[in-house]
């Protein structure tokens, strides 16, 4: 059976179908060559897997994003922290790691923090004398912080998809990102004074108070979703819908940077970003719904089982084949159809299920950035005008360190679950 | 065709700027009642999570139309001009018979939830099923007009020397 599922799911991506699709024609082949199942549940499941209350954060989420870039919120973010950090060497590429983490609490969604960033900083990189394809590098690897740090939406449809509590991964993801960006930081700053770049002038603390002054509103933002989400104050959706609230109030009234053309067009993209995530939650949830039924899994786990009854070797094993994954397959999507699997195999072998979804996130989010298929490392290359093999050399290092970082979290799991059993 | 389109993605783009102004709207004011006023109004979860179902089918429309929705292009990218459209072909042929199996399956589904209604406000659960054959719909007519155009692309990759 699984066997059947991969084999259709692949022969219809390698055909170009969008995945979404794909999966949809997956169930149906599953459907007719192995159940008599009647076929109105594959419409009945994919409504199912729409209609979700805490999904709505997703489209909320977005769309406080759209808002935050048109409404300059995420300019001011940025010369907040060239303010803090710029002056250090490398100053640029630090900052550009640094507002990541920075956003990485605001947008939940790394493609939208790389072309944000790409487009503001890699351009004034460049003009400062950093090369291309440091600059692409740095602002691809960055953005993939940005779904570990909470809020981020594929923890969000992981939870909803496997039963598992959306806060623990937030909480979980906590730590593991800020690993994840001091070992970014290091090396951003490691290879700056290798290839010798600038730092930019230390303005005193006097700019630093001024430039918080003219970001605080921003800066308020992550506070107030962070602190509702993780004290407890607000559920995920609530705070996303404050967040798209409060991010209006201040891109179109506060600082005024957003026409009310612009905010109509936020709301349409907004409503496609969605519905492209959207469209995937809803045929993946139908797929992992006739997988489960029967008994994928429970089958898989059977025969992992009689490989290896070590969760560590499971573990080293299940996070190789997941790096070749996020190499062809984009993070939400590998993330939406292997979490089901997944998840419960991990579970019976003693492994705790936040412990393996932030893992499959971190695994999945090095995905973003490299090839054949890494978005954030194309979208960057793009902005940067450069081949992409080119950033990739120079983004060895970064990815070297992203492992690291991942080795670790596999080795020691309270860096994910000390976090949450504070709570 | 394209006209029909263009009708089509306007009077979307409209509804579902509504729609997402209204859940956020109604959303709120159930977030100001909570924490404000400390009572939630019983019946936003509903109704959000009914317009949200149809914002989800309604942007995939146009997600189509743009080309939005996330594939694997990298294979089919590196198909040589010959015969990149036979699999564009093939593609098109298969997302339009799944199209058309989940088209007459919602219809079904529809008509089978007519007697239904929700839990609060009592509205007829299939507006809540109706949103997938209308997505639907809208999904298989674009990739119909996409089937003509690869068509005629692989008219020309075999046909190349001829005219027509």
């Amino acid at each position: 059976m699984i066997f059947w599922f991969l084999g259709f799911l692949f022969l219809f991506l390698l055909l170009g179908i969008p995945v979404a699709l794909a999966l949809g024609l997956t169930m149906l082949a599953i459907m007719l060559a192995q159940t008599s199942l009647p076929l109105f549940l594959i419409p009945q499941q994919f409504t199912i897997g729409a209609d979700n209350y805490a999904l709505m954060a997703i489209p909320f989420f977005m769309l406080a994003g759209e808002f935050m870039s048109a409404g300059g919120i995420t300019r001011r973010l940025v010369d907040f922290v060239i303010a803090l950090i710029g002056w250090v060497r490398g100053g640029l590429a630090l900052v550009n790691v640094g507002s990541s983490m920075l956003m990485a609490g605001l947008s939940g969604s790394s493609v939208a923090d790389a072309s944000l960033q790409g487009s503001m900083l890699i351009p004034a990189m460049k003009e400062k004398g950093y090369s291309s394809e440091f600059s692409a590098a740095v602002t691809a690897v960055s953005s993939t912080i940005g779904v570990i740090i909470p809020p981020s939406i594929p923890m969000i449809v992981l939870g909803i998809v496997t039963g598992t509590d959306v806060v623990m991964l937030f909480l979980g993801g906590v730590l593991p990102g800020l690993l994840a960006g001091v070992a970014l930081l290091v090396v951003a700053w490691a290879m700056s004074v290798l290839f010798r770049y600038p730092a930019e002038a230390w303005g005193g603390l006097g700019e630093v108070t001024r430039t918080v002054g003219r970001t605080f509103w921003a800066l308020l933002l992550p506070v107030i979703i962070l602190g509702g989400i993780l004290g407890g104050v607000f559920t995920v959706v609530e705070a996303s819908v404050v967040a798209v609230v409060y991010s209006f109030i201040i891109a179109r009234f506060v600082y005024g940077d957003m026409s009310w053309q612009e905010c109509y067009r936020c709301f349409i993209r907004a409503a496609i970003l969605s519905g492209v995530v959207m469209f995937i939650v809803a045929t993946a949830s139908g797929t992992a719904w006739i997988l489960t039924s029967e008994r994928v899994p429970h089958e898989l786990a059977g025969m992992l089982a009689s490989l290896t009854g070590d969760p560590l070797v499971f573990l080293i094993l299940s996070m190789a084949f997941l790096l070749l994954v996020g190499a062809v397959m984009d993070l939400t999507p590998a993330l939406l159809i292997l979490g089901p699997i997944l998840l419960p195999v991990a579970a019976s072998y003693g492994i705790d299920p936040v412990h393996f979804g932030v893992l499959m996130v971190i695994n999945l989010a090095i995905g973003l950035v490299t090839p054949p298929v890494g978005s954030c490392l194309y979208l960057c290359a793009g902005i940067a005008k450069t081949p992409v093999e080119r950033v990739v050399l120079v983004l060895l290092p970064f990815l070297a360190a992203e492992i690291a970082v991942l080795l670790l979290v596999v080795l020691v799991p309270s860096t994910v679950l000390w976090i949450p059993s504070l709570f | 065709m394209e006209r029909l389109f263009n009708l089509i993605t306007a009077v979307v783009e409209r509804l579902v700027f509504i729609i997402l102004l209204a859940m956020t709207v109604i959303m709120f004011a159930n977030v100001v009642g909570r924490y404000g006023f400390g009572t939630a109004i019983s019946w936003v979860p509903e109704v959000a999570r009914m317009l949200f179902v149809w914002l989800t089918f309604l942007a995939v429309i146009l997600g189509v139309r743009q080309g939005a929705h996330i594939g694997l292009g990298f294979a089919v990218e590196r198909l040589s001009p010959r015969w990149r459209p036979v699999v564009d072909v093939v593609a098109t042929l298969l997302i339009l018979g799944f199209c058309a199996v989940w088209f007459w399956t919602s219809l079904f589904l529809v008509e089978r939830n007519a007697d239904m209604r929700s839990a609060l406000l009592g509205i007829p659960m299939w507006l809540l099923y109706l949103a997938t054959p209308v997505s639907v719909a809208a999904i298989f007519l674009l990739y119909a007009a996409r089937l003509a155009v690869s068509i005629r692309a692989l008219r020309r990759a075999f046909h190349g020397g001829r005219a027509g």
